[in-house]
């Protein structure tokens, strides 16, 4: 076995060889670069205190058992492949999209109304500010939707209690407002 | 770590249908894999037994490898698991003093099989490491100094450049040389 073989097995094992494929073509036929790179892990193994002779039986033990085993034809999952680059703008679109929803969610957001009243909705824990002509509408609206929604068919005083405590509240409101 | 490179390789070359790619990981790990192996079963045909056992289901789920983990942590989970439904099958409960994934590759070789490994391989270890010792400390500075900082210091060969002042490719052609040093006087020993 030539003296570069052995340079690209110990390249390699380091996993400082940039071109690979070639000497694994090479490692797949040659038994004496096969028994080197054995040798190498041996060195490397003693000086980490982990070497094993007896566990030197074992390559050729998996060998025999694989010679039942089907041969793998399957794609690897490529994610270990993913560049840095991607991973970067992956980062970036998902900083993008909250950044966005940040916007939105601080921004005044502006309804406009049957009859051209403005409700101004924020999200910076200040109650909404309505008109007394605005409260008039809410006020008949609810009434109005009440007859139609689900809770009506609910038995006991809740319903009824809800629709009524509404205009009293708004009233006790606009009194302090005077 | 730059281990993960090579292994990385290997592994879409067993996905292209090498077998024999598969080998040469096994030779990587079969050392490491039997060490973590006899932390939970101390016996060392029993352990040989579990690490071949490991890697042949290492090989069966190989498709379903995503690279999230480094390969070596990866199989060990596997060897570990292997050797835990093993024992659960003896009825036998895993030891205490379970190993953790990450700690796994620095444990040095267990007392256990120190005394359960024959004599002749207990001896052949020593020697072995004798020989490396001893061709490492008469190699010239220069090699035996790559050499240390890749093994021992687990520096690329980027960073032993910039330590040594020296270009890549003769860092890459000292590590080599000390290799081959220690090989030449190692390959009686392994051979015999």
């Amino acid at each position: 076995m030539s003296e570069q073989m052995k340079e690209l097995t110990s390249a390699f094992m380091d996993g400082e060889l940039d071109d690979a494929q070639a000497f694994l073509d090479q490692l797949k036929v040659d038994d004496d670069l096969r028994a080197t790179w054995s040798r190498y892990h041996a060195i490397r193994d003693s000086l980490h205190h982990r070497y094993l002779p007896g566990a030197s039986v074992l390559a050729a033990r998996v060998a025999a058992a694989l010679e039942q085993e089907p041969v793998l034809l399957m794609p690897l999952n490529k994610r270990h492949n993913k560049k840095p680059a991607s991973h970067a703008l992956g980062w970036a679109a998902a900083a993008s999209v909250v950044l966005i929803m940040a916007l939105w969610f601080t921004q005044t957001i502006s309804i406009t109304g049957d009859n051209g009243n403005i409700f101004e909705i924020t999200s910076n824990g200040q109650p909404p500010q309505a008109t007394a002509e605005v409260e008039q509408t809410l006020s008949d609206y609810i009434v109005n939707h009440n007859e139609y929604s689900a809770s009506t068919k609910m038995q006991g005083m809740l319903p009824y209690t809800r629709l009524v405590s509404y205009e009293p509240a708004q009233q006790a409101g606009a009194e302090r407002v005077e | 770590m730059a281990d993960q490179d090579s292994d990385q390789a290997l592994v879409e070359r067993v996905s292209r249908g090498d077998k024999r790619a598969f080998d040469v990981l096994v030779i990587r790990y079969q050392s490491r894999v039997v060490k973590v192996i006899t932390r939970y079963v101390f016996d060392q045909t029993e352990a040989l037994d579990l690490a071949q056992e490991a890697f042949i289901k290492a090989y069966r789920a190989l498709p379903n490898f995503r690279g999230d983990s480094a390969f070596y942590t990866w199989l060990y989970r596997i060897a570990i698991n292997t050797a835990k439904n093993y024992l659960t099958a003896q009825s036998c409960r895993p030891p205490l003093r379970g190993v953790v994934i990450d700690d796994a590759e620095f444990y040095a070789v267990p007392a256990e099989l120190k005394d359960t490994a024959t004599p002749e391989h207990n001896l052949l270890r020593d020697e072995i490491q004798q020989v490396i010792f001893k061709t490492i400390d008469a190699l010239p500075e220069e090699l035996r100094t790559a050499i240390t900082l890749r093994e021992l210091e687990d520096m690329s060969y980027e960073e032993i450049a910039e330590v040594m002042g020296c270009p890549i490719g003769t860092v890459r052609s000292r590590i080599f040389r000390a290799r081959d040093a220690i090989d030449k006087q190692l390959k009686p020993l392994l051979d015999h």
